[in-house]
């Protein structure tokens, strides 16, 4: 009888054990074309237009990329390449450069993306008073239409890295009349493979593929895309850990978190961001040169790296490794030495040690890190306070020109020209600004030198600012991408992945299940 | 009752005005400059003092002060700084999140404490009584980011369920799915009320059953059922919701960390991103709607007074 019972019993077990087990066909690997995937980002732009943005990798991270088109783009190597830019010429004198544009690219209502709707788009991104775009567009003195699909470009002086600031959010074309009729802060109207489906300023983002008449076939293969913003960063952790996010970039501290999740994939690239002790050379101690370049000696960037930042590089000069400007002498010139620091001091008119007075910290840089630093520089006579400040008011803060110094993050530029302008005459990240030395270097990186001397002329910049301390770089970040194993097609050859990071999401896939 | 509330209308306005004194003065000596804050770290000083301009922040203190409580009277409380969206925009898209996280919290606190209470209070000095004093006290020591924490721990990042970690979802896509979304930032908000309302409802419980009616009711032969519902509940209520009310705030203030935790992106979490990004016609606005929500629940608590103590009605 018992027998009788049990049998049927275990069968019955077997066969709810076998139900409840999932496919091992439709869910694993097979992709799905009408996918959707969530990404997070920490802070988010309060605006859709791109030449009102504030923050490149935010307002290009959050759907920019993939609602409208951009002129250049940059590729895994590093260097500028057309988007929606065929070739370009800059002229022997160097003032002026001609875009030729490709032209199968339309609108929604297929009006052509042409010379003429291009002059529109950068005409408003040199007038309009905008925080950001207005000074970088300003190396452009007028645009002309040559011919339906060529632009050519005016320029004040024969600078070199225009393409550059054109794969920028300058560079986004929108249709002519959303420029000259609608508006931009609110509204899109562009040629890329994504419509916007939804935006609330700061918090999210929602685009949806609609590529029929999209000139890359390859592109848009996610049906949707959802951006969410997350200020704070355990629940931005707890988010991708959960399922909740697909997708999200990390700070190389965060990485711990990831330890032993199975579930996630990890991809680890070094896009540009790093984080310095930077100086205002007009505040005292900090006017001093050898009191500088004594905290260069005092720090060990290794241990720093290895305490804190996982799969990161120490940083000892400001072109990164692969990039033009590199030198690899004179990331030689930081070594960790405090008896060489205490005799900088000692020269320096400082033999008892001096005193740094508070070093602000941005609020982001991982904890404990300000205090090994200020650990380190007593060590060798080099005192400070430490003061934590909010992320987004360090910079602002630094600008006002009363701090000495700060421990904040640096972003890699598009191009070493604008890295060099946008890291070193501007006050958020260097107050006491250039200096007559440093101008005529960079005034020598023109469009009309050969690669060779604009290579050469990058790397005498990165000497200058090296052997005369304008700051103390510290790390360049390996940033962990966290996804979900869901997410197919994601890598570090992606375009603007050195300079940006991988957030033009146009090739990934998503799996079904 | 309708001249009451007037009354207590009435009284609210001086307190508003004070408070959005005390708010732009506050925002006005803080450091930081709106104007750099929302230009960027690239901004131009040309760009930072165009913007300036823009917000009107160029001009008086008490000139922007007088304008804004024109405006405010008026209903226009302004555009914020950061995303230039009317302010009222803003805080009706944000604030039923956090109402429905408080709603759900304090009714697990009512629902949790009083039953707990009564326990404590008719076994008092029982194992039963102990235990809940016990851990009453451990959630009042523990901030509410640890409890946080642990749940999240525990009931999203695998363990004893797998609830969402992060987010929040609206009523209008099913009461399952919101209260799925709710139910942990709201357990959260609701153990900081906890604790304090089962330890008021267990003293206010002892103090009526040693009144000389309950005496009276037992002599009388009614059953302890009806003694404890009847009678003693309703006069130990007054100080419970008495406490309740006080919650409230507290409960609303917790909402601001909570939904950091959680991302909920409430009107708690507005306040904090106001502060931060000095948007002072967003801050003001949340400070203003605050007081409202006090008010309102201070009324609440006044009028429930009359229902469960008679004498007060004749007052």
């Amino acid at each position: 009888m018992r027998r009788f019972t049990l049998v049927p019993l275990m069968a019955l077990m077997l066969i709810v054990l076998a139900a409840c087990g999932g496919s091992s066909s439709s869910s694993d690997g097979e992709i799905d074309p009408d996918g959707s995937i969530a990404v997070g980002i920490v802070f988010g732009p309060n605006t859709l237009d791109p030449h009102m943005a504030t923050s490149e990798l935010a307002a290009q991270f959050f759907g920019l990329w993939g609602i409208y088109d951009r002129l250049f783009t940059v590729g895994a190597d590093g260097v500028v390449k057309g988007e929606l830019v065929d070739d370009w010429t800059y002229s022997d004198d160097g003032n002026s450069l001609t875009l030729k544009l490709r032209e199968d690219v339309t609108f929604r209502d297929d009006t052509p993306l042409d010379a003429a709707a291009v002059k529109v788009n950068l005409d408003r991104a040199r007038t309009l008073e905008s925080p950001v775009i207005k000074g970088r567009m300003s190396v452009i003195k007028d645009v002309s239409v040559a011919s339906p699909y060529e632009v050519v470009l005016t320029l004040a002086s024969p600078v070199p890295h225009v393409p550059a600031i054109l794969v920028e959010c300058a560079g986004f074309i929108m249709h002519p009349d959303l420029v000259t009729d609608g508006d931009p802060a609110t509204e899109t109207n562009g040629s890329g493979p994504y419509v916007l489906k939804s935006f609330v300023p700061g918090e999210s983002l929602t685009m949806e593929r609609d590529n029929a008449h999209y000139w890359d076939p390859e592109a848009a293969k996610i049906k949707t895309i959802t951006y969410q913003t997350f200020p704070d960063q355990q629940a931005y952790i707890n988010a991708v850990k959960s399922g909740e996010l697909d997708l999200g970039r990390y700070q190389a501290s965060q990485a711990k978190n990831f330890a032993g999740s199975s579930d996630l994939n990890i991809e680890t690239i070094d896009q540009g961001i790093a984080v310095e002790l930077n100086f205002n050379r007009d505040v005292k101690p900090f006017d001093n040169l050898q009191v500088r370049q004594a905290i260069n000696y005092a720090i060990d960037r290794t241990s720093i790296v290895e305490a804190f930042f996982p799969n990161s590089t120490p940083k000892t000069q400001y072109y990164n490794e692969g990039r033009p400007g590199h030198d690899p002498a004179v990331g030689k010139i930081w070594t960790f030495d405090q008896d060489r620091a205490k005799d900088l001091l000692a020269d320096g008119g400082f033999p008892n040690g001096v005193d740094l007075g508070v070093i602000n910290v941005s609020s982001a840089a991982p904890p404990g890190l300000a205090d090994v630093v200020q650990q380190q520089l007593a060590a060798v006579g080099i005192k400070s306070s430490l003061q934590t400040v909010d992320a987004g008011q360090i910079s602002p803060q630094f600008a006002e020109g009363k701090a000495g110094s700060n421990i904040g993050f640096t972003v890699a530029s598009t191009h070493p020209y604008n890295g060099a302008v946008y890291r070193w005459l501007v006050p958020s990240f260097n107050p006491a600004g250039a200096t007559p030395e440093f101008s005529q270097i960079l005034g020598a990186a023109t469009s009309t030198a050969t690669p060779e001397q604009q290579e050469e002329t990058y790397k005498a910049l990165d000497r200058f600012v090296v052997e005369n301390a304008w700051a103390a770089p510290l790390v360049w970040e390996g940033n962990p991408w966290v996804m979900s194993k869901r997410v197919k097609g994601f890598t570090a050859e992606a375009n603007l992945s050195p300079v940006l990071g991988p957030l033009d999401l146009r090739y990934l896939s998503v799996t079904k299940g | 009752m309708l001249g009451f509330i007037l009354r207590r209308v009435l009284n609210l306005v001086p307190l508003l005005l004070i408070l959005t004194v005390i708010v732009f003065l506050l925002v006005e000596i803080a450091p930081g400059d709106p104007a750099a804050i929302i230009a960027g770290p690239d901004a131009s000083p040309d760009a930072i003092a165009a913007i300036r301009g823009e917000l009107g922040l160029d001009r008086p203190l008490h000139e922007r002060y007088l304008a804004y409580v024109g405006n405010a009277i008026q209903g226009d409380l302004g555009t914020s700084f950061v995303t230039s969206e009317p302010v009222t925009d803003v805080i009706v898209r944000r604030l039923p999140r956090t109402v429905g996280l408080v709603a759900l919290a304090l009714l697990i606190s009512v629902i949790v404490s009083i039953p707990l209470g009564l326990i404590s209070a008719l076994r008092a000095s029982s194992i039963a009584d102990r235990t809940i004093t016990v851990v009453s006290s451990v959630l009042i020591a523990v901030p509410p980011f640890v409890i946080a924490a642990v749940l999240v721990r525990y009931f999203a990042l695998g363990g004893f369920a797998s609830l969402p970690a992060v987010g929040y979802r609206p009523m209008s896509d099913g009461v399952g799915t919101w209260l799925t979304f709710a139910i942990l930032p709201a357990v959260t908000i609701a153990t900081i009320s906890l604790a304090e309302l089962t330890r008021t409802m267990r003293g206010s419980v002892i103090d009526a059953m040693e009144e000389d009616y309950i005496r009276t009711a037992r002599a009388k032969g009614l059953g302890h059922v009806s003694i404890v519902g009847k009678h003693a509940f309703k006069n130990a209520a007054v100080p419970y919701v008495t406490i309740l009310g006080l919650q409230v705030g507290r409960i609303v203030g917790a909402a601001v960390i909570v939904e950091s935790i959680f991302n909920v992106t409430g009107f708690g979490q507005l306040g904090v991103e106001a502060v931060l990004e000095r948007d002072l016609p967003t801050l003001q606005g949340v400070v203003l709607v605050s007081g409202l929500i006090v008010l309102a629940v201070n009324l609440l608590v006044d009028l429930s007074y009359g229902y469960l103590n008679p004498r007060t009605r004749t007052r």
